[in-house]
């Protein structure tokens, strides 16, 4: 086990108010993913050999992997490509049968797709649509009103709900081909809502996304989860997705769960030290600022277009000390303290697990 | 599901897939000119071995009211899923039929139905100038019985026809390509279809096997029942092959289906 995991709690993590007094509605003990691939070499003679023979490998993609996931929770699942996120993911959708282990999720073993299950659960998966391309948007609601045999009360009641909150009444009736990305991903979300799944599984769901319908992706998100209370767990590369949206989330690297925990405990385990930014009106006197800081405060160097800026590095219990002493320095135009951009730290965590002698 | 359930979202999907097909009309004029083709040639080849004094089995009134009716009956019985499963297998998009309570064979079955029924518009007018331009040699003189059985036939054909199609489909979840394998059939199949060659026209020491082997019960068997006077004997025993066939690449298909799932790997994220 890493220093990390040894941090975090590796199993279960810090649960939402209301899931503290349930059951884990995802619960996962050993779970265990190999794959079977045949190396080939390169070129000509590469080919014709693995005709004759083929040399067989077992991959072990998830390594035996626990958690759980109580009701209402956003869980985040992070780590680099191949760290078996995806693998996992697909496990607990019904898509992959483990090769062992155990999952239950809302009491089903997913891998025997039982139409209840089914029913209770979405998936969305950021480079396949559900939707059919040549009709419209409101066709493919329709057939999954059939699929999902909702009533006609509740049908109209969850389109109304979510048409509101995505914002997409007026696309519902244009083919789906003809809608933009943004569009796309926002009907794609209301395609596996409107059955109103207990549970919701988003594989990359702002991949390709600009920055306004990525956000409008996620105060979606946050408030299906606020109002309805539905499950979320989300893989994603977009860090901003997962600061914005996760209360807790595990990290996993070359098929094991490194870190289970919420996301500060997870900046401050990493990156125990805050950024602080001063905006003077002159350019301050370094050298008075060396003697008059703690020892601990890391002075980083200035930058050439803005003298004026001082940026130091500060331990957290040293920052009461540090911020009582910068307006010492000149005539203050500006202070900013912010915690280091989440995106560094895991970029920084999973370099750490692939090359320790490099990590930062 | 519920029966009502399924055949919901089946009419739903069938909806879906005509406006779908509908997109691509020139298209399905062109393929549908290429399927008549087929037993126009193939027509005039065996009226031309007639003219010149060959002795068949059947005279030329049989074999052009065989060859207009097949183009029909191999519309009614065809499938074509096994092109597109194994895509679907090996690029993972079968995953999104895998996550719903909907069978993907429903968008498979809705496909079939939808295509089928554009097809017909389009083949129906030509099949109608192929029959007038032969008016005279188009000869039915069947009973109502004999139209029950024919068409009855025919869609145990097309069950039959459908559940090889999956059969050879599923081959995408071991070889992710099963293309050599419905090459093969394919091959197999231009012969003892009965499509080019009526099975009827095979030698005799051929019949044993030509009347029992599987590609014979798509259509050709269809065409015997309404054509042929055959005996009670043959009649029963074609049904019961048909029926077996039907119902045993059914279940094989079927059980192959289930056993590859277990393999899925459900490429890409």
């Amino acid at each position: 086990m890493s220093e990390l995991a040894a941090r975090g709690s590796r199993t279960v993590a810090t649960p939402s108010p209301a899931g503290a007094r349930s059951q884990p509605v995802i619960a996962v003990t050993d779970l265990v993913k190999t794959y079977q691939f045949h190396h080939q070499q390169a070129g000509f003679t590469g080919a014709i050999k693995s005709i004759f023979k083929r040399e067989y490998q077992t991959r072990l993609a998830v390594k035996g992997i626990s958690l759980a996931v109580r009701p209402g929770e956003i869980v985040g699942l992070l780590g680099p490509n191949g760290a078996g996120k995806t693998t996992t993911l697909k496990m607990l959708t019904g898509l992959l049968r483990p090769s062992g282990g155990e999952i239950s999720v809302l009491g089903y073993q997913p891998w025997q797709r039982q139409t209840e299950f089914l029913r209770r659960i979405a998936l969305v998966m950021g480079q396949k649509s559900m939707l059919w391309w040549d009709v419209s948007a409101m066709e493919s609601l329709l057939l999954h009103k059939d699929m999902y045999g909702l009533d006609d009360a509740e049908f109209r009641e969850s389109v109304d709900q979510l048409a509101d909150l995505l914002d997409v009444r007026d696309l519902l009736d244009v083919q789906v081909r003809r809608v933009s990305l943004g569009e796309r991903m926002k009907l794609e979300l209301m395609a596996a809502l409107v059955h109103r799944p207990d549970v919701l599984f988003l594989d990359e769901p702002t991949i390709g996304l600009d920055v306004v319908a990525k956000a409008r992706v996620r105060t979606f998100l946050h408030d299906l989860n606020r109002q309805l209370g539905t499950t979320i767990m989300i893989t994603s590369h977009d860090m901003d997705d997962i600061e914005a949206l996760c209360q807790r989330v595990m990290i996993m690297t070359t098929g094991e769960i490194e870190y289970d925990g919420d996301l500060t405990t997870l900046v401050r385990t990493i990156q125990p030290r805050k950024r602080v930014r001063a905006i003077f009106a002159e350019i301050p006197d370094r050298t008075r600022i060396e003697t008059t800081l703690p020892p601990d405060v890391e002075l980083l160097a200035a930058d050439d277009d803005a003298p004026e800026t001082l940026r130091l590095e500060v331990p957290r219990d040293a920052l009461g000390v540090v911020l009582e002493r910068v307006p010492r320095f000149g005539a203050l135009l500006d202070l900013d303290v912010s915690d280091t951009d989440v995106e560094e730290i895991v970029r920084d965590l999973f370099l750490h697990q692939r090359h320790p002698e490099v990590a930062s | 599901m519920t029966i009502g359930q399924t055949l919901r979202v089946i009419r739903r999907l069938f909806a879906v897939n005509i406006a779908n097909t509908l997109a691509y009309r020139a298209e399905f004029f062109i393929y549908m000119f290429g399927s008549i083709i087929t037993p126009i040639m193939a027509l005039m080849i065996w009226r031309a071995t007639l003219t010149s004094g060959a002795s068949l089995p059947v005279d030329t009134r049989y074999l052009t009211t065989y060859f207009v009716l097949s183009s029909l009956a191999a519309l009614v019985t065809s499938a074509w899923h096994q092109m597109w499963l194994p895509s679907m297998i090996r690029d993972g998009k079968l995953s999104i039929w895998l996550v719903r309570p909907g069978s993907v064979f429903f968008e498979i079955v809705a496909n079939n139905l939808a295509e089928k029924a554009i097809k017909f518009l389009f083949l129906a007018p030509m099949v109608g100038i192929f029959w007038w331009f032969y008016r005279d040699d188009v000869v039915v003189k069947a009973s109502v019985l004999r139209w029950i059985g024919f068409t009855a036939c025919l869609l145990f054909g097309a069950l039959f026809y459908f559940s090889l199609q999956a059969l050879i489909g599923t081959v995408g979840f071991w070889w992710q390509d099963a293309r050599a394998v419905d090459w093969f059939a394919g091959m197999v199949q231009a012969i003892l279809l009965g499509g080019i060659v009526p099975l009827v026209l095979f030698p005799d020491w051929a019949q044993g096997f030509v009347n029992a082997q599987p590609y014979r019960y798509r259509f050709a068997f269809a065409l015997d029942v309404l054509l042929r006077d055959m005996s009670r004997q043959e009649l029963v025993t074609g049904f019961i092959l048909q029926a077996g066939y039907a119902m045993g690449f059914a279940m094989l298909a079927r059980w192959c289906w289930l056993r590859g799932l277990r393999s899925y790997s459900a490429v890409g994220g």
